[in-house]
């Protein structure tokens, strides 16, 4: 892949000796062939005048770090831009927004090519955006306090993806009356890029994208935050793009793009303090120092890429590791992983130095498996997993010898406060069955006053009551959530019957058995039985994540062993609410798998008889 | 008492207090404070030393000891009355007894019987024994402390008071409603339970905790200034449930009345600063409260005065958490002996210290301090505050620029008392879109629209010319949203003079707040707002403007304008406000301001200028 090529090409401009900047600008004018003098033209236009001595310096900035940087084109791309061309009335960073959306669709990528900006970008276009970025970082007050070294990666790039390069800088006519109105009246604005930058948060606005293949594109963190560059850099807010490329606690990953402001450290961002987070990367415009592969090594892309810089310090505190290498085992390169999608997932890697890898800036309350690739491109652990505290030390994972514990397991991915409302909108609700189909005279059964756990709920009724229609209704003050609802006669047989009340409609799949299905109870939903019963049991499951234990579901148990791995405990079909594995070694890091359904899973230890998920 | 007079330690003692670490001098010098009570710790630490297994808590008990001398808190003998009169009210919640038992401090003059006490003259073996067991069963029984960190749960958790109630180690137990969810947290959300800093927002999210105790005794009420001590109340709250949590504070914080410190939990894992907290402008410098010891200013003449704040050894700089710093080096003709000088800010009212350094070489040399930011030299000569040179604004490069005029003297037109922010700014953005209508009758059928809103407003007057001249008797004003606050809303004539009318349904009370060219005044208008001018009228112009005006020059008032040269006010002269500005003539330029509304007797923030612009910090 030509991707792969480029990076070569850039190693060997790091590696080549290349340190000094004129040979360096040297070698990258060579490598621009025939677009030579076009680079030339800008070094030459920014020569003239020593006033122009820091342009001069920007410019050699962009150009000596402008291998690696293209444009993506192909037939069915050239076609699409085109049309974005015509799209109007929407922000110029929502058109450049489009252009984006489609590298990822396959129908877009048939022949794909790269236009490297080194041998395509005119002189003409990249003086535009120089003197653009100057000016904005000369003029715009809440960039007094940017330094040259921070305004080249946050304000200066002339791209963010690999867009077509087009003339959007200047496009601020659909910000011009609201960043007026901001800056000329809000003095928090004027002097503070984070607060200027609020003001736009509502231009979320990207339009209909000008192709049908596309309308399932979902506005998700990526492009979510490329947009936000896009719009910063032509209203003139410093920013990059950071993010976490999987999360240390959980599934999934998270991009953002950073405003900096001159007086308030505003590098935070809520997904690093709500959930673990290992690693923190930037996109960079400038080259970084990349792992080179040695000869038949195998090293991800995602370490090869020179434009990801390591920023994990500057948003929380951190902690540096040194692993052992084991004897015997050779390697260039070693990686810390965390464990993601079900997966352990490399976060960082370090160079191998006299059988220790050195691992600085790691986030804390955080496993992490050291690991390397083999020749045949596998992931093998390197040592036991082991636990990064709070307070920067190191706990082992690793089982104890000759020592078991017996574990009950009642989830399989750990319960966030976020979901707290969940079960507190049941508080007050109630159970009430009548003769009556509008419950005007109505036995209340049971009413919900203590906070109920995510899991199935159950209430016993008085068995004497034989009542035609039963029902739930919730707090008039608040809306319940719920998710499943059944009703179990004498016998202990579920009671078949039709819904009924004001929130049936919402509440068609009650009935059935998707727990992470859920409604919201405005009002009452019901049962008509058609006839009296009497209903011995009432099940209900308020909305949940449904990642506790249900009964039917297969579920496997695994602890980690170094260095085979996963190791089976065996699997169990859930009879209950709770599994039990007796027997298992303890003090280790353990994962429980539903065969059955679901995606969430989280590795987890055992301290005493909790369950810590990690 | 005031709360900010500690106890000034000799030269050894505060040398000494370098960062936590265990010192045995320090230990000695804290046996020595007690006096008298010296037992009572040893035997606190011999308790602690039999088992080895107590090491923790042998270093955790030493750790309050060492730290203890300059903590005091009122001798309880001495407001036995104002204990039973607090211990009387109904139902009282203990966090809030202990900030009612802390009243007699900050309101000394009200209880001049009251007696200063300090802690290590009268702590007892069998308290803080019980304390620190208290302390290790929280770290016990919380997993969020599990991995804090022993300076962290120091700090955290073991500080045994809030302010300088009367000493005392019990604990309360929070209300069963937060009771509930706390332990339902702990049993179930695996994010509390592994995090102080999680745990800390979910508690302090809740319902339940917001403090809701009416105290009906009214002198009492007053006194107590609840709305303002919410940080010392959260503290005391989250500690008795194991969530470790401190105080950060700006020193120089406007409107130093409500004197905001907020609440800040522990957390190792995280850089628990709240961006939010610190939107002030005219912030430089962040502290927080520990309870070790911080360096403080140590000269070797007892003579020279030190400010209150500076005496206080219980504050940390912590103004990286918050701020890019940059460091400043300033001369300094300091009289001879004397070794300190200061950056005083400004709150509105007066200068405070927020950084010192001594000098060296006729140099001072401060760091750590906030960009953006305006300060000014400070010493203390004969114990009061005097200006070293200029006021300052430092830029985030470390360029400093002096605020001394340049000589010129231009006019300078004023139209805020303080700065204009468009973070809590909304009711802008719900004006475009709302609609001027007319009508010969009150149910407004048939109506004509004269005019839809397309403009943002801010907190100047905004007006539309009616080409058309309409003429009718009602007129109704719909904004976009249920809600809108107009502090101005004028239909003009041809006379341009601003009718007035009878506004319907009835509301006498705010009946004039839209037309009496007052910005502070304001009226809410939910809805539509319908005007009966008695007859038809003719409007050629309509003006308005936001409840954003509250803080703009008023009309008719007389101001003054002082102007800061060599370190004091000079009045600029007076001038009365009208047209929503007011303007002084041959002002000095390039000086740093401040503009009172005698009138009403307030004051502005200082503002600057800065490319034709008033800045305000």
């Amino acid at each position: 892949m030509k991707k792969y090529f480029i990076y070569i090409g850039i190693g060997c401009f790091m590696l080549s000796g290349c340190f000094q900047r004129n040979t360096r600008l040297e070698a990258v004018l060579k490598y621009s062939g025939d677009n030579r003098k076009e680079l030339e033209k800008v070094i030459s236009h920014y020569s003239q005048n020593p006033a122009d001595s820091l342009k001069l310096q920007a410019a050699m900035f962009l150009i000596e770090n402008m291998p690696g940087h293209y444009t993506f084109t192909s037939k069915a791309l050239d076609v699409y831009y085109a049309k974005v061309d015509t799209v109007s009335h929407v922000p110029y960073s929502a058109k450049k927004l489009m252009q984006i959306v489609p590298y990822n669709y396959p129908e877009f990528r048939q022949d794909l090519q790269i236009q490297e900006d080194v041998k395509y970008i005119t002189a003409d276009f990249l003086i535009y955006n120089i003197d653009i970025a100057f000016r904005q970082w000369e003029t715009l007050p809440w960039n007094s306090g940017l330094d040259f070294e921070t305004f080249k990666e946050a304000l200066l790039p002339y791209r963010v993806a690999n867009e077509p390069l087009d003339y959007w800088r200047d496009s601020i006519a659909y910000f011009q009356k609201k960043l007026e109105l901001s800056t000329h009246y809000y003095e928090d604005c004027r002097y503070s890029a984070k607060f200027l930058d609020y003001k736009f948060y509502i231009y979320n606005n990207i339009g209909k994208i000008p192709d049908e293949r596309l309308h399932n594109f979902k506005l998700d963190c990526i492009p979510t935050s490329q947009y936000f560059l896009f719009t910063h850099r032509i209203i003139g807010i410093p920013s990059f793009m950071d993010f976490i490329p999987h999360f240390a606690n959980r599934n999934g990953r998270h991009y953002w793009a950073a405003v900096l402001d001159s007086k308030y450290k505003s590098l935070k961002v809520i997904q690093a303090d709500l959930y673990r987070t290992a690693k923190i990367y930037r996109q960079t415009y400038a080259h970084q120092p990349a792992v080179v592969p040695g000869r038949h090594e195998y090293v991800p892309t995602f370490f090869r890429n020179p434009f990801y810089k390591d920023v994990t310090r500057e948003y929380l505190p951190t902690t540096d590791i040194t692993i052992r290498i084991p004897r015997g085992t050779k390697v260039r390169h070693a990686y810390l992983a965390v464990f993601n999608d079900l997966t352990w997932k490399p976060i960082t890697c370090a160079e191998v130095s006299g059988r220790k890898a050195h691992f600085p800036d790691m986030g804390r309350d955080v496993a992490y498996l050291p690991v390397y690739y083999n020749e045949e491109e596998e992931l093998l652990p390197l040592g036991e997993p082991f636990y990064l505290a709070n307070d920067g030390s190191i706990q082992s994972l690793k089982t104890l010898p000759d020592s078991t514990t017996t574990l009950k397991l009642r989830r399989k991915y750990p319960n966030s406060n976020t979901h707290d409302y969940w079960s507190k909108s049941l508080n007050l609700s109630r159970f009430e069955t009548s003769n009556e189909a509008v419950f005007n005279k109505a036995d209340t059964i049971y009413t919900i006053e203590k906070q109920v756990t995510l899991s199935y709920q159950y209430v016993y009724p008085d068995s004497t009551l034989k009542r035609r229609y039963w029902r739930f209704a919730c707090n008039p003050r608040q809306t319940a959530y719920l998710s499943q609802l059944a009703f179990y006669d004498e016998n202990g047989e579920r009671l078949n019957g039709k819904l009924i009340g004001p929130d049936s409609k919402q509440g068609s799949e009650l009935l059935g058995d998707d727990p992470v299905f859920f409604c919201m109870i405005k009002n009452w939903v019901g049962m008509d039985f058609g006839k009296e019963v009497r209903v011995s049991k009432i099940r209900f499951l308020p909305r949940n994540d449904g990642n506790t234990i249900f009964e039917g579901n297969d579920y496997e148990l695994f602890y980690y062993q170094y260095p085979k791995g996963w190791i089976s405990l065996g699997m169990q079909t859930a009879e209950k609410e709770e599994l039990v594995y007796p027997d298992v070694p303890a003090g280790g890091l353990y994962w429980l798998r539903n065969l059955t359904t679901g995606q969430e899973e989280r590795i987890f230890i055992a301290k005493g008889n909790k369950i810590v998920f990690l | 008492m005031n709360r900010n007079i500690y106890m000034v330690f000799t030269i050894g003692l505060a040398a000494s207090c370098t960062a936590g670490k265990p010192d045995n001098s320090l230990l000695e010098r804290a046996l020595q404070a007690s006096g008298g009570n010296r037992g009572e710790l040893e035997k606190v630490l011999e308790h602690f030393s039999e088992d080895p297994a107590d090491s923790l808590k042998l270093k955790a008990a030493r750790f309050l000891i060492e730290y203890m001398p300059g903590h005091w808190g009122v001798d309880s003998a001495s407001i036995s009355g104002h204990i039973t009169h607090v211990d009387s009210l109904p139902g009282l919640p203990h966090a809030f007894r202990r900030l009612l038992l802390d009243v007699p401090a900050r309101h000394p003059d009200s209880f001049p019987q009251a007696k200063r006490v300090e802690d290590i003259q009268i702590v007892k073996a069998q308290d803080l024994i019980g304390h620190v067991e208290w302390a290790f069963q929280m770290k016990d029984s919380c997993p969020w402390l599990d991995n804090i960190g022993f300076e962290a749960f120091c700090e955290g958790i073991l500080p045994y008071r809030i302010a300088h109630e009367p000493l005392d180690f019990s604990h309360g137990q929070a209300d069963s409603a937060l009771l509930e969810a706390y332990d339902y947290a702990r049993k179930h959300y695996n994010d509390c339970q592994q995090s102080a800093y999680t745990m800390a927002m979910f508690i302090q999210r809740a319902r339940e905790f917001r403090n809701n105790y009416a105290i009906k005794d009214k002198r009492l009420r007053k006194m107590a200034t609840i709305s303002i001590q919410e940080d010392k109340l959260s503290n005391a709250r989250l500690r008795d449930l194991g969530i470790p949590v401190t105080i950060d504070y700006n020193p120089a914080e406007w409107m130093p009345i409500t004197n905001r410190r907020w609440s800040t939990p522990i957390d190792p894992r995280l850089f628990t600063q709240s961006f939010y907290e610190i939107t002030q402008l005219g912030s430089g410098k962040f502290y927080r409260q520990t309870y070790s010891y911080n360096p403080i200013p140590e000269p070797k003449n007892a003579e020279e005065h030190v400010p209150d704040f500076f005496r206080d050894l219980f504050q940390k700089d912590v103004t990286e958490m918050y701020l890019h710093t940059a460091e400043v080096e300033i001369p300094v003709a300091l009289p001879e002996g004397m070794e300190y000088a200061y950056l005083a800010m400004h709150n509105k009212e007066e200068w405070v210290p927020v950084a010192y350094s001594k000098a060296e070489n006729g140099m001072c040399h401060f760091s750590r301090l906030g960009v953006d930011a305006l300060y000014l030299p400070v010493y203390y000569p004969k114990g009061k505050m005097e200006a070293l040179g200029a006021p300052f604004v430092l830029y985030k490069s470390g360029k400093t620029d002096k605020k001394e005029g340049t000589g010129e003297r231009k006019n300078l037109r004023i139209e805020r008392m303080e700065p204009y922010h468009g973070r809590f700014e909304y009711l802008n953005e719900a004006f475009p879109g709302s609609c001027f209508e007319c009508a010969d009758n009150p149910d407004f059928q048939s109506a004509d629209t004269v005019y839809i809103a397309t403009e943002l407003l801010n907190y100047r007057l905004a007006s539309t010319t009616l080409q058309d001249k309409p003429q009718a008797r009602y007129w109704r004003f719909t904004p976009t949203t249920d809600y809108i606050v107009m502090a101005e809303l004028h239909f003009i004539d041809e006379k341009g003079q601003i009718l007035q009318g009878t506004y319907f349904p009835e509301d006498a009370k705010h009946d004039e707040d839209l037309t009496d060219e007052d910005s502070k005044t304001f009226r809410i208008i939910e809805g539509a707002l319908n005007i009966d001018f008695g007859k038809p009228v003719t409007i050629c112009r309509i003006e308005y403007m936001l409840s954003a005006g509250q803080e703009n020059v008023r009309n008719g008032h007389e101001y003054e304008l002082f102007y800061c040269a060599n370190g004091t006010w000079i009045s600029a002269g007076r001038e009365k406000a009208n047209d929503y500005q007011v303007i002084f003539e041959r002002v000095p330029t390039d000086c740093l301001y401040q503009l009172v509304d005698l009138t009403e007797e307030e004051r502005s923030n200082v503002f600057t200028q800065e490319n034709g612009r008033i800045r305000f910090w």
